[in-house]
């Protein structure tokens, strides 16, 4: 007997060495997905070269398709059992992701780090946060800004934005930037460049700074049609009917989807993401925060994060990849880059975003702007809520719609999705 | 001589027509020229000739995407599936022109059927199985489903070959010939024309393919094809035109040459079958 556990326990003892030995020695194959454009590869394939080296056993490869694809191969790989370990996602399609059953819970794995969040932005959590836990984190965020043409204010002799603008501001300079330079009785210039269908660039912000509310998703309740809403809409409807200060899309179309970055408009409200588009613009240019509403400035804020599937065979070494994509290292490389800002603080308010090289203008603005930002609505069926308010809002533009009838039917719509994303 | 100015006179309304007609096609192309020699800054002018000239777009792509990789992905892809669809499709359609045999016709209602589904029905039951096959990650799926006829092919070829007398092919049968002798050295031959013009349309449809390759290819540049990496120029936000034209000018070359070789063949495959 006692000879037999003599020489069993060095056999186990060897055995399990062995064993462990050889799971170490196994390469763990993981795959990353994301959404960008080419620089996004030439930076992502860099760091994950660096994660493979401070993490022996680990090899990454990574994809990255353009959004549209992005979404389509997504879709198509989860449904047919081949999920990427560690992927990419918008803050307004994470909950149908979520409910899915596509992504892994993170939050064992959160609480066994409590310092891991402590840098980051709370805002920027919000939309991650469910009612139990985290299913994936973000890795940057955006805010939205006044972007204007100084060549055409200066060419009009209009003052340049100011942090003190009001929209009803931005309207009578909007007014007087809408021209037509060459006399043929078409707009050829218009005062701003706004994003009329989506909700994020433009019309959340004037609903927001009017006292009105947008979503109550919890209860079904699209609110875009609250009295104060109405004002905020009749607002925007005056200046694309009444004043044809902002283009609509069709306008839109013969220079590219962006009026300002075409040189079109003599302002435009966008995100960072612009920044390194505009850069090489033709014309000098520069930025003011979101004009301010009857009930005070507010601008809304969006995060971009990452998420893990939920059929992942390295859940382990998936977590550390994706703590490693948010963590400080790989966050101060994107911030250079300049197309969003970082979620940690010290990296957004440090050198790394504030001293980037892709354009001289005040970074600091969008970070600034967190202090007056609401979290563009998340919640369950978003991507249809969106697409019948959107319907709704093209029979407005195209003046098909009274603005009144149009919102109306938004929230009819609107709510006949809520109810059945419940 | 009335007469010969008279079908002169058509001769120069034809060629003015001819002329606006051409110019209303090409345009889009020059355009496209146009911009993709023009310095991002410029890319919204609206002049022709370039103001400020220059080749450093088509260098930036170059720089950007590994271009050659994925032009030479893309054009073996389209070549080995056209070859594939020329040869299973215009085999079925021989057989449902020419041979004779019970249950033909329902066999052939039943292909057209599958016209009608939806593509996206089967996008997923196809990965599944082609994933259970260890062929996702390759380049097989691209082009394995073209070496299994397709109903478009079949249905075109056949309606081709049913214009064919049938006596040819029954002389050849008396003179001993077997129906793989007929299809080879008869119907093929005769069958240019279409089979040029179905070969077009089989190689477009392969190199435009995106999202076959988006689905089964890895989206890195060592395997994946052309459309894929010239999405990536369509970023999330705005557009780079100058370096989109310049990307699409070298994915449209190659079909421009395949169209250019096909009207070659068209020509000589109605000269020879004397068919008109």
């Amino acid at each position: 007997m006692q000879n037999w556990v003599k020489r069993a326990v060095p056999a186990a003892v060897l055995l399990g060495g062995l064993l462990l030995s050889s799971t170490a020695l196994a390469e763990t194959e993981l795959k990353l997905m994301l959404f960008g454009g080419p620089v996004d590869v030439a930076i992502w394939e860099k760091l994950s070269a660096e994660f493979e080296a401070s993490h022996p056993g680990i090899t990454v490869t990574v994809e990255v398709n353009d959004w549209d694809s992005y979404w389509e191969k997504l879709r198509v790989l989860i449904a047919g059992g081949t999920a990427p370990d560690v992927f990419a996602m918008d803050a307004s399609n994470y909950p149908d992701w979520q409910a899915r059953g596509a992504l892994l819970q993170l939050q064992p794995m959160i609480d066994a780090e409590p310092e891991l969040l402590a840098d980051v932005y709370p805002v920027s959590l919000e939309a991650y946060q469910t009612p139990d836990g985290y299913y994936g984190l973000p890795r940057d965020f955006q805010t939205i800004a006044l972007f204007y043409n100084k060549d055409m204010f200066d060419a009009a002799g209009v003052a340049y934005p100011t942090d003190q603008w009001s929209w009803d501001d931005l309207r009578a300079a909007a007014r007087q930037l809408t021209r037509d330079s060459n006399g043929d009785g078409s707009i050829d210039q218009w005062g701003l460049f706004a994003e009329l269908i989506d909700m994020e660039a433009f019309w959340s912000s004037v609903l927001w700074s009017h006292g009105a509310d947008i979503v109550d998703a919890a209860n079904g309740k699209t609110l875009i049609g609250s009295p104060e809403a109405m004002t905020a809409w009749n607002f925007i409807a005056g200046m694309v009917l009444d004043d044809k200060s902002i283009p609509t899309a069709e306008q839109l179309r013969q220079f590219g989807a962006d009026g300002f970055q075409a040189g079109v408009t003599a302002m435009g409200l966008s995100g960072h993401w612009s920044v390194p588009d505009y850069a090489p613009a033709g014309f000098r240019w520069d930025v003011a925060p979101m004009p301010k509403g009857p009930a005070g400035r507010v601008t809304s804020v969006n995060s971009a994060g990452f998420t893990i599937a939920s059929t992942t065979k390295h859940p382990a070494e998936a977590w550390e990849l994706l703590k490693f994509a948010i963590g400080p290292e790989a966050q101060q490389q994107l911030a250079g880059i300049g197309f969003a800002i970082p979620i940690q603080k010290s990296i957004a308010e440090g050198p790394a975003y504030l001293e980037q090289q892709s354009a001289p203008i005040d970074h600091k603005l969008f970070v600034e702007a967190l202090d007056y930002a609401r979290v563009k609505p998340v919640f369950r069926g978003y991507e249809e809520w969106a697409s019948a308010v959107g319907d709704a809002l093209q029979m407005a533009w195209s003046g098909a719609l009274p603005i009144a009838d149009a919102i109306q039917q938004a929230v009819d719509d609107g709510d006949a999705v809520l109810a059945n994303a419940r | 001589m009335s007469q010969r100015s008279e079908q002169m006179r058509g001769n120069a309304i034809a060629i003015v027509l001819l002329l606006a007609g051409g110019i209303i096609m090409v345009a889009p192309f020059v355009w496209m020229l146009s911009t993709s020699l023009k310095v991002p800054a410029d890319q919204y002018s609206r002049t022709l000739i370039p103001p400020i000239l220059t080749l450093d777009n088509y260098r930036e792509i170059w720089s950007l995407i590994p271009l050659q990789t994925m032009l030479w992905n893309s054009l073996k892809i389209a070549a080995i599936a056209t070859a594939g669809q020329l040869l299973t499709c215009s085999m079925a359609a021989f057989v449902f022109a020419v041979a004779r045999f019970r249950g033909r016709d329902i066999l052939f209602f039943l292909l057209l059927l599958t016209l009608m589904v939806p593509s996206q029905i089967t996008t997923i039951p196809q990965f599944i199985l082609f994933k259970w096959l260890g062929l996702y990650g390759t380049q097989v799926p691209m082009y394995l489903p073209s070496f299994l006829g397709g109903a478009f092919g079949t249905f075109l070829l056949r309606q081709y070959f049913k214009t064919i007398p049938i006596e040819l092919a029954e002389a050849a049968r008396i003179d001993g010939a077997s129906l793989i002798t007929i299809y080879w050295n008869i119907y093929l031959p005769l069958a240019k024309p279409a089979l040029a013009a179905f070969g077009v349309f089989a190689f477009m449809f392969s190199w435009n393919d995106l999202f076959t390759a988006l689905i089964y290819l890895p989206s890195d540049p060592e395997t994946t094809t052309l459309p894929v990496g010239l999405a990536l120029f369509q970023q999330q936000y705005g557009g780079k035109w100058t370096l989109m034209m310049a990307a699409v000018l070298i994915s449209v070359a190659p079909i421009i040459v395949a169209f250019l070789i096909a009207q070659k063949q068209f020509i000589q495959g109605i000269s020879m079958s004397g068919l008109k």
